[in-house]
């Protein structure tokens, strides 16, 4: 629960995946990534508080490897 | 037992009378060791009889013992005889006749025809009721197929509420006599349930609640391995287990904060595919205004 998955999304921006936590109880972050992250896309696994909680320019975001 | 005295070999019994026979024994002592002896006959009779005589490795082998005991058990005779054997083995087939059973009877191959079970009928033309404090079969167990007013399977002084099979592959519930409850052969649940009737079920495939602001977080779920923050007001349901199809319904409810009333907050439902569902919540104005929701709600139903 203190992880996040980023990926780029189709718009520029940046995709946030949360985990649900019943999910992570039975699967690993790995897991998880491999069949939520579209195919072909490139992810980072990073710490919940490396994502900014100031949403206010959300859309701005982007994903840098 | 005095007749120990004599030895085993004829000519080896030459004690003086009346003890022994020696040769040129005088012929006033042949009655006092035939009187003798005799007396050592009805000694080792006597013991014999009487259940004195005790022997170290008896063979008893063809012959019939009638009455008797062993270890101060009856052995047959017209009445029933109670006794106690610590271990009782039979390589050949074993009848009891009216027998009681206690503690434990093994047996890898017995055969019970009728007969009773803590005096209840086994078997027969009819069914018989039983009492084990513990039942257990390591095969399969059949029951009768049972009614809503007969359950096959029910409790003990509740005999109208349990399971019970009204069809071929269908699985059947009934409470208080009536059915409540049904699998049918196609794999359908099936209740009432203040329906009316017992009729299908359809149920909520997956579900999620989560918080879409500042870092967007899951409350509880079902069925939903993540969500995905695409940008503001834009989010994805991503399913542990697929749909069957994208013809389900999905349905999300959402506000702002707990406290507002606005009835301008909107959402939507904007995607359906077999791995994930997508909504989007933002304000009801003239232009394309989305918000990211404290409290977004999605379900499925398929």
């Amino acid at each position: 629960m203190n992880q996040r998955i980023i990926y780029p999304n189709d718009d520029g921006g940046v995709a946030i995946l949360i985990p649900a936590p019943e999910y992570l109880a039975e699967h690993t972050i790995e897991e998880l990534a491999a069949k939520d992250v579209p195919e072909g896309k490139p992810y980072k696994i990073v710490d919940v508080a490396d994502i900014p909680s100031d949403r206010t320019f959300r859309n701005a975001w982007e994903f840098t490897e | 037992m005095a007749y120990t005295k004599y030895s085993l070999t004829p000519s080896s019994n030459t004690a003086a009378p009346p003890d022994g026979a020696p040769e040129g024994m005088l012929p006033s002592a042949v009655n006092d060791t035939m009187r003798d002896m005799m007396s050592q006959i009805r000694d080792v009779g006597d013991g014999i009889r009487d259940g004195t005589y005790t022997m170290t490795a008896p063979k008893i082998t063809g012959g019939t013992i009638t009455g008797a005991t062993i270890n101060n058990s009856a052995i047959g005779g017209t009445t029933t005889a109670a006794g106690a054997f610590t271990t009782l083995s039979a390589t050949g087939a074993t009848t009891f006749s009216g027998a009681t059973v206690a503690n434990t009877f093994s047996s890898s191959g017995a055969t019970i025809t009728g007969g009773t079970i803590n005096s209840t009928a086994i078997g027969g033309t009819t069914a018989a009721a039983g009492k084990f404090t513990t039942l257990e079969a390591t095969g399969v167990t059949t029951v009768q197929a049972g009614t809503a007013a007969l359950p096959a399977i029910t409790t003990t002084g509740d005999t109208n509420t349990g399971i019970f099979f009204s069809a071929a592959d269908t699985i059947d519930f009934a409470e208080g006599g009536t059915a409540t409850g049904q699998f049918d052969s196609s794999g359908n649940f099936k209740f009432n349930s203040g329906y009316g009737s017992v009729a299908t079920a359809y149920g909520c495939r997956a579900w999620v609640n989560f918080d879409g602001t500042g870092t967007p977080a899951i409350r509880a779920s079902g069925n939903v391995s993540s969500i995905t923050d695409n940008g503001t007001g834009l989010y994805r349901a991503n399913f542990s287990t697929a749909m069957p199809d994208a013809n389900y319904t999905s349905v999300v409810g959402a506000n702002i904060n707990s406290s507002n009333d606005d009835v301008r907050r909107n959402c939507r439902v904007t995607n359906w595919s077999t791995s994930s569902t997508s909504v989007v919540t933002g304000a009801n104005s003239n232009s394309d205004s989305k918000e990211d929701f404290e409290f977004v709600s999605i379900a499925v139903f398929r």
